[in-house]
């Protein structure tokens, strides 16, 4: 029997859903800084910034009374999509470099580190009050254990 | 549901509206980071109030999962610190209903198997 919201281990997976796309947006960050060297010129382009996109996960297939309630709320949350940015990339003259067009110009890759840095505090945050949300509902669970379970 | 007492009604209307809530908490912890989601609210103890008032069992209760459109539109709604305090709340009363459900059943041993 699968009643949504009914299992009783279910709120560990909505929690593992948040961390794992937590920890996709830390591997889209830290993708984004080892790049942030790499350059390129306008036939070839440097490294773009990518950022993720979360979305909302519901049960769709256990709406068993079609209102938009407990019988969908069901998920978590994933990663919908991973977006470049299409911000242009910072220029400089310097003929000498081998990545250097007929002009002389070179493109450096648009990511910013202070941004990098801002974004992976935010990951860091929500990483923690995941798991701290993890530690209050796993000691829900105990207590039916020694609560109920003994009597 | 089979015919219970009503103690164990209670209980199993109250703990199950505990574990909606604590869920519904959780999806909303998991979606802060979510552009224009809104969160869940949960409505039980008013639905508890008036079931009891006009005499009707405590396990005819069911929790109410409704999303709270408030705030800007397109914007996330979801308060991180009123969660956590959510979640915790619910864990005290977690740890209340659990016991007085643990002490009614050691009661019913007791009765039932003198020991």
């Amino acid at each position: 029997m699968t009643e949504p919201l009914s299992g009783m281990f279910h709120g560990f997976d909505i929690i593992g859903s948040g961390l794992k796309a937590e920890q996709q947006r830390a591997e889209v960050v830290a993708a984004n800084l080892a790049n942030i060297a790499s350059t390129g010129n306008k036939h070839h382009e440097p490294y773009r910034r990518k950022s993720v996109v979360f979305a909302e996960v519901l049960d769709q297939a256990s709406s068993l009374h079609g209102i938009d309630g407990a019988d969908q709320l069901a998920g978590g949350v994933r990663v919908a999509k991973v977006v470049e940015d299409r911000s242009q990339f910072p220029k400089f003259m310097e003929p000498g470099n081998p990545q250097a067009d007929e002009d002389g110009w070179v493109w450096t890759s648009n990511v910013d580190v202070f941004k990098e840095l801002v974004d992976m505090s935010a990951i860091e945050r929500s990483h923690e009050a995941n798991l701290a949300a993890l530690r209050v509902y796993r000691g829900m669970l105990q207590a039916t254990v020694t609560n109920i379970g003994r009597s | 549901m089979g015919e219970i007492d009503r103690e164990t009604a209670l209980s199993r209307a109250v703990l199950h509206a505990i574990e909606v809530r604590s869920k519904a908490a959780l999806h909303n912890i998991v979606n802060q980071d979510v552009p224009g989601y809104k969160r869940y609210q949960v409505r039980f103890e008013e639905l508890l109030r008036s079931a009891v008032a006009t005499g009707k069992s405590p396990a005819e209760v069911e929790p109410l999962v409704e999303r709270d459109t408030s705030g800007a539109p397109g914007s996330n709604n979801v308060s991180l610190v009123s969660e956590m305090g959510t979640l915790d709340k619910m864990h005290m009363l977690h740890e209340v209903f659990s016991r007085r459900a643990g002490a009614y059943f050691s009661t019913l041993n007791r009765a039932i198997f003198g020991r």
